[in-house]
């Protein structure tokens, strides 16, 4: 004879599978939602073996919002901790204010290291890289702003032995927010 | 490969900060100017006659070949250099500018000055919770005491970096402040991001502190007070209260200038060496020193003219003392022309863009400058009130009245900016956005000089109101 109690536990019990489903694939949901387009250039970069050149990765706030000056902050402690005095960066992003406010910031805070802002990457990027003997840094703004080619171009930099990627993908988008 | 910000905090400052104020300390004593016989000053000249030392003795270490990362020899120096000023003695020569009324609002002035000095050092404060990263603080200022850290002295390296173009920024800039900054790298031992902004920052409390002196010589110690929390007070004083560019040193070596100024009214020899000092400071701390030199040669000049009786006379000795601006200027443009520094403004002739740009440039930079004397948030109207009210309240006897020569400087001065303004080579929106507010910030403790004393007799605390002009004795 089973008590009343028993049945309406065993029946709670035939749930918990079904909400740990669920919830598994809320976030299984969110993962990939969350690797939209950051993580999707992240992973095409360590498929193809450049993680050894990748040595950061900064998650840009989308550019719809204002200048985030803790994004920016993110970015100078980890240029900070990984590029010796003599590094030499390159700030790739489309927008000339940003890059520039960017550029005049990371000039000052960082000195002695140097930067250049391009809008993306030139055609002749490999032999002005390679002219520059201290090891080069990519810092990549804001790719949601769309620079032509830049996924593709990003694996090549990494791609090139002595050369550092700084990725900096977009977040997901919500109102720009982080 | 991993490179670590050296942070030496407040209690790390002391040894920075120490040595300037003991020698500046020591020159006053030896000028004849003891804490008690200016009680609210003494502080803030020690610290802005200290560092101005300080930036003199750095500025030799440099010349003769020294090391820009070394913090002890030019510490060793400056602390020999006013063991020497305490050797010497000094005179006693009573107070400073005794105070004419002590009567009324005798507690309500030291309590309110020490309202208002909290305020400035919170202010000080909150500036120092963000990193030097735009503005002229960073561009102008910071960025070239890092080059001069990196390159380790006045060298190769050093002219090299300086000559890249689009990096350091103004560079004809007198060095007094990026030395200031240098003597914290050097202490640290690597650059920091906060902390050298702090000997820059403390000339604005120093500079409350000699206004304060000045404001508690009114008639009206109620209206003094006022005057002195309605200065600490401005939106203005706060922001530079938090920056590390050069504005507040100016600002600060015009207030001693005027302090020398008062005191060389009442017949004191110890105005001149101040009046000096001031000057110079103003002359070392930013190029606007120059105009603001001509702005007074003009005042002066005029006052002389139009007075109708002869004045006293000034003692030879005092015009001696003019020869501290004159060798502070010749020390800067020999700076200049030994590096190669050349000022943007100058490049392509000043005067020739100024005619060119007349027309379509001065109405709008009057506009501006209107704008911001009926502002009340930039200095609460007073810059306005100071421009206005010697007419009015002297009247007739303007001619005979030392204030007249203040009021003819701060016109001059407030025109000279407006010059400054239509000849510049930048684009004017933004250079009026960006700098006009600053520029009249300058020209601040003096209007608040002014027009505080003028109320001040004006509207007595005691009974007996003697004529204003009394109370600007001719210079």
């Amino acid at each position: 004879m089973t008590k009343p109690t028993q049945g309406r536990i065993s029946n709670a019990l035939r749930w918990v599978p079904a909400l740990w489903l669920l919830l598994a694939g809320i976030s299984g949901i969110r993962a990939r939602l969350a690797e939209a387009p950051p993580a999707r250039v992240l992973s095409r970069l360590l498929e193809e073996g450049a993680e050894a050149r990748i040595e950061g990765f900064l998650q840009d706030w989308g550019s719809k919002a204002g200048w985030d000056p803790r994004w920016e902050g993110r970015a100078r402690r980890m240029l900070l901790r990984h590029t010796g005095e003599g590094a030499r960066i390159f700030l790739l992003g489309e927008d000339p204010w940003k890059r520039q406010a960017l550029l005049d910031h990371m000039a000052v805070l960082l000195y002695p290291r140097r930067f250049w802002p391009l809008a993306g990457l030139p055609p002749d990027w490999r032999s002005r890289v390679t002219a520059i003997e201290e090891p080069v840094f990519f810092l990549e703004l804001f790719p949601d702003a769309t620079v032509p080619g830049i996924e593709t171009a990003c694996v090549k930099v990494a791609e090139e032995p002595g050369l550092r990627l700084w990725l900096v993908p977009r977040s997901l988008r919500s109102g720009g927010g982080k | 490969m991993t490179a670590s910000v050296p942070e030496i905090g407040l209690p790390g400052l002391l040894p920075v900060l120490l040595p300037p104020f003991l020698a500046g300390a020591a020159l006053l004593r030896r000028l004849g100017i003891r804490p008690s016989e200016a009680p609210y000053a003494w502080p803030g000249l020690a610290w802005i006659l200290g560092a101005f030392l300080a930036g003199l003795v750095e500025t030799s270490w440099l010349a003769a070949g020294g090391s820009s990362r070394e913090s002890l020899g030019p510490d060793l120096v400056l602390l020999v250099c006013a063991a020497g000023l305490l050797l010497g003695g000094g005179p006693r020569l009573g107070p400073l500018l005794p105070s004419e009324n002590p009567a009324r609002g005798g507690r309500v002035f030291p309590a309110v000055f020490l309202l208002a000095l909290a305020l400035s050092f919170l202010f000080v404060l909150r500036g120092t919770l963000t990193p030097i990263v735009v503005g002229d603080e960073a561009t102008f200022w910071a960025l070239k005491a890092k080059v001069l850290y990196h390159a380790g002295g006045w060298n190769e390296a050093f002219r090299e970096e300086m000559a890249e173009p689009g990096f350091v920024l103004q560079k004809d800039y007198p060095f007094w402040n990026p030395l200031l900054q240098l003597r914290v790298f050097a202490r640290a031992g690597g650059l920091t991001q906060f902390e050298n902004r702090i000997p820059i920052q403390l000339f604005l409390p120093a500079l409350l502190c000699v206004l304060a002196e000045i404001l508690r010589a009114a008639d009206s110690k109620v209206l003094g007070a006022l005057g002195m929390l309605a200065y600490a007070t401005t939106w203005r004083f706060a922001v530079h209260c938090g920056d590390g560019g050069g504005d507040g040193m100016v600002a600060a070596g015009l207030t001693v200038a005027l302090l020398g100024g008062f005191v060389l009214g009442r017949g004191d020899s110890r105005g001149a060496p101040l009046a000096a000092f001031g000057t110079a400071c103003a002359l070392y701390a930013k190029n606007e020193g120059m105009l603001y030199l001509l702005a007074f040669a003009a005042a002066a000049t005029l006052f002389l003219v139009m007075r109708r009786r002869g004045g006293r006379k000034p003692r030879p000795s005092s015009l001696l003392w003019v020869l501290l601006p004159a060798g502070l200027l010749a020390l800067h443009w020999g700076t200049n022309a030994w590096f190669g520094f050349e000022s943007p403004w100058t490049r392509h002739g000043l005067g020739g863009r100024f005619v060119r740009q007349f027309g379509e440039n001065v109405l709008p930079v009057l506009a501006h400058y209107l704008g911001i004397l009926t502002d009340p948030r930039h200095a609460a109207l007073v810059p306005l009130l100071a421009l206005l009210l010697p007419p009015l309240v002297l009247r007739g006897r303007i001619r005979e009245s030392g204030a007249a020569v203040l009021w003819l400087f701060l016109i001059a001065a407030f025109l000279g900016q407006v010059c400054v303004f239509i000849a510049t080579p930048a684009d004017l929106s933004w250079h009026l956005e960006t700098a006009a507010d600053r520029l009249a910030f300058h020209l601040s403790p003096p209007s608040f000089a002014l027009a505080i004393h003028l109320l001040g007799a004006r509207f007595r605390d005691g009974e007996r109101r003697p004529p204003v002009a009394e109370k600007f004795p001719r210079p």
